[in-house]
């Protein structure tokens, strides 16, 4: 079974939130899904030194990076 | 005393309370009053507070909440027994209702539209929302907020203003002829007493409204008005916060989360005067807010 | 009527014409209580009732309850990913069971609209300390039970207590068998183990006739049935839907070859008499042998004909309390040797007397979760 994760991008632009469906489990960054990509396909990137970054990574896992970044392309 | 039955309707719930307790009957007969009926068509939930058991009895009366079979707090002391029946009731519906997205929030109305005021305790929160009832505004609720998925609309669930320590004795200042219950001394929120809403409030229990903002306020004595707008995200956080089963509903709670703080002005309010804030809600708040 | 026959009336999808709100409204507290409501609501939509004509009151309890339980199903999926993720490298045999194996078991009826507070999870014994560890340290611990359960539960049984995740409440019971060993009946386990089958995403669970004779054994064997008209429609909901000559054969081999045919009578016994589901000619032949005396059955009879309705304190008689205190006798014999049981059994009403002297709060110990979010 493939686990859901909605994510949504608000319409003021202030940002992206990540929620599975299943655990209940709601991520909320201050930055759009397409600049969260960005980040972590840069090793360099400071997001790296950020605290949350294990639930970001973890949440994110369950998603195909790629897939969620080309969905993202479109808006 | 026997045990007595009593059925409160309140929209949209029916509860049936069983008590053996003489106090608690008094303060269900005097918030309530036009809710009780003594006999209902149907029940959503069967409730029953009732004097603990065992010889703790005469040392230190005790007093029970039980929903149907279940009992899911520990006994306190009997003369917190109507606090503990308003808290058995929240319980209820929080983990039973889940065609509702609940937020706990304060809601009010005023010219047709809804205000959300979410807060954690220590906020003030119960303190202004019982100002805003008196002066002008329609009190949905205190505690919960029953948000119906999809929507931005909220349906009322009328209950006492639960009141704490300091905001008692100011309370009852402000209105020396409303119907307070006895106080519930020393309970783990500190001194309790619930303050029924104007007669408005019981009158409109069945009539929806729409949320147009959403705000977090926080009392500071040394702090004059001071709003902080809050964008999308920052929002959605705040209220995540306050919403007891969003995560249950799956995608339809989610959704309606989201939709709400996309469609709602979203602020954060810190004030020292109730008075000063609701007059920014009314002037500068309302009229400008599309439903 | 009774609510408990209306109950049964539902469940076989005929809503009784002209029920008082008031029956309903004792109906839905009966459901809630016996955690069948959203089975309920499932059922009535599976047999093509359209749920809209009841009345709205209705309708809105059985939403509640389906949001529920499939927010359980969901939470069961992704509970079981994490525990095979964590478990497979440890244990040879890692089976889901019960509840939890009918929520993961896909297209399975008896999964439909399923509650249940607890996953059972079955490992080889040897497996059983490593697997405790492993949980430890990502999170599972043992209930805050007090001395004498624990013992209970280590040395008596060989179990390891119920394991709660600590933020995620999520609570664990890892068995090694499907009985505990002192109880005398503990089958040859590997006998279970040649009938397991892989769900679709891969959890390993046993196949219905298996799954179908464990529902049996816990129905059958335990000393309290808290949701019996709930375990009944489990077991009626696999017959409906697995049932085929296959199905008979495995179950009825393997229910006298681990000694279980007498638990089996009762099971196929109660869902005919209680819910009318059909037996085939040639399964009660096979099992005549094995039914109980008459005098033995007319005393089951008095127990389980009450026990595994739809019943609630509020709506039973001195007849239930009776049959109650008769499943616990009966129930505890079964499990444990005379010697130990007496022990076990003064211990419980000792506690009985303490709570009636001083109020059932003297054992708790943890501070209320609930208050505490208010």
């Amino acid at each position: 079974m493939k686990f859901k994760i909605y994510n949504h991008q608000f319409t003021d632009g202030s940002g992206t939130v990540l929620f599975n469906v299943d655990s209940g489990e709601t991520l909320v960054l201050s930055l759009p899904v397409k600049a969260l990509i960005e980040q972590l396909n840069d090793p360099e990137s400071e997001i790296y030194q950020y605290q949350g970054i294990d639930d970001i990574l973890t949440l994110l896992q369950q998603e195909n990076f790629n897939r969620l970044s080309s969905k993202m392309n479109g808006i | 005393m026997a045990f007595e039955c009593r059925y409160l309707h309140l929209p949209p719930f029916c509860f049936e309370i069983r008590t053996d307790l003489p106090s608690v009957l008094t303060n269900i007969q005097l918030i309530y009053a036009d809710a009780i009926q003594h006999s209902s068509k149907y029940t959503d939930y069967f409730l029953t507070i009732k004097s603990g058991s065992g010889l703790r009895k005469f040392i230190r009366p005790q007093v029970r909440f039980l929903a149907d079979q279940q009992e899911p707090f520990k006994p306190i002391n009997s003369d917190c027994g109507f606090a503990l029946l308003e808290w058995g009731m929240n319980w209820c519906v929080a983990t039973q209702e889940m065609r509702f997205v609940i937020v706990h929030a304060a809601v009010l109305e005023k010219d047709g539209k809804a205000v959300l005021f979410p807060a954690p305790p220590g906020s003030g929160k119960s303190t202004l929302t019982a100002w805003l009832a008196f002066n002008g505004w329609r009190l949905l609720s205190d505690e919960m907020a029953l948000i119906q998925p999809g929507t931005q609309t909220v349906v009322p669930f009328v209950r006492p203003i639960c009141l704490k320590n300091n905001s008692i004795t100011l309370a009852k200042t402000w209105f020396p002829t409303a119907r307070f219950s006895s106080i519930a001394k020393n309970t783990h929120k500190g001194d309790v007493i619930h303050l029924s809403p104007p007669t408005l409030s019981w009158q409109q229990s069945s009539v929806p409204a729409q949320i147009v903002a959403i705000v977090f306020p926080k009392y500071d004595k040394d702090q004059t008005l001071t709003i902080t707008q809050l964008n999308q995200a920052q929002s959605f956080s705040a209220l995540a916060e306050n919403a007891f089963n969003f995560s249950l509903g799956g995608q339809a709670g989610f959704e309606t989360i989201v939709q709400l703080v996309e469609k709602a002005q979203c602020f954060e309010a810190s004030y020292n005067s109730v008075a000063e804030l609701a007059e920014f809600l009314s002037e500068d708040v309302l009229p400008y807010a599309n439903i | 009527m009774q609510i408990s026959d209306v109950i049964i009336e539902l469940f076989r999808g005929n809503v009784p014409a002209s029920l008082s709100l008031k029956q309903w409204s004792d109906t839905i507290r009966v459901l809630r209580y016996q955690q069948c409501l959203a089975r309920i609501g499932w059922r009535l939509k599976h047999l093509g009732v359209d749920i809209s004509t009841l009345p709205q009151y209705v309708q809105n309890h059985f939403k509640n309850a389906e949001i529920i339980a499939r927010k359980q199903f969901h939470q069961v999926h992704y509970e079981a990913a994490e525990l095979q993720k964590l478990l497979q490298p440890y244990a040879t045999h890692l089976l889901f069971l019960k509840g939890a194996a009918y929520s993961l078991t896909e297209n399975a009826c008896v999964g439909s609209g399923r509650t249940y507070s607890d996953i059972d999870l079955l490992v080889d014994r040897n497996s059983i300390t490593v697997i405790e560890k492993e949980l430890a340290v990502h999170g599972f611990f043992a209930e805050d039970l007090d001395e004498y359960d624990q013992k209970y539960y280590r040395e008596w049984s060989h179990e390891i207590p119920p394991l709660r995740h600590g933020s995620r409440g999520t609570v664990l019971d890892v068995h090694h068998n499907l009985l505990p060993i002192i109880s005398g009946r503990a089958p040859d386990i590997n006998m279970f183990f040649q009938h397991i089958q892989a769900t679709q995403d891969g959890y390993s669970v046993f196949k219905p006739a298996a799954m179908f004779l464990h529902s049996t054994i816990h129905l059958f064997l335990n000393e309290e049935i808290k949701h019996g008209f709930r375990d009944l429609t489990d077991l009626y909901l696999i017959i409906e839907q697995y049932q085929s000559d296959a199905f008979w054969r495995e179950l009825v081999e393997l229910a006298i070859s681990t000694n279980f045919a007498v638990e089996l009578c009762l099971a196929l016994r109660y869902t005919n008499k209680i819910l009318g589901q059909a037996i085939p000619a040639s399964v009660t032949e096979e099992l005549q042998r094995f039914l109980p005396s008459k005098v033995a059955l007319s005393y089951l009879d008095f127990i389980f004909l009450r026990i595994l309705k739809p019943t609630h304190p509020v709506f039973g008689n001195w007849q239930d309390n009776l049959a109650q205190l008769l499943l616990l006798v009966r129930g505890h014999y079964l499990k444990m040797p005379l010697t130990i049981l007496i022990k076990h059994l003064l211990w419980k009403s000792g506690r009985q007397i303490t709570t009636a002297l001083l109020g059932s709060s003297f054992f708790d110990k943890v501070e209320d979760e609930a208050k505490q979010k208010q």
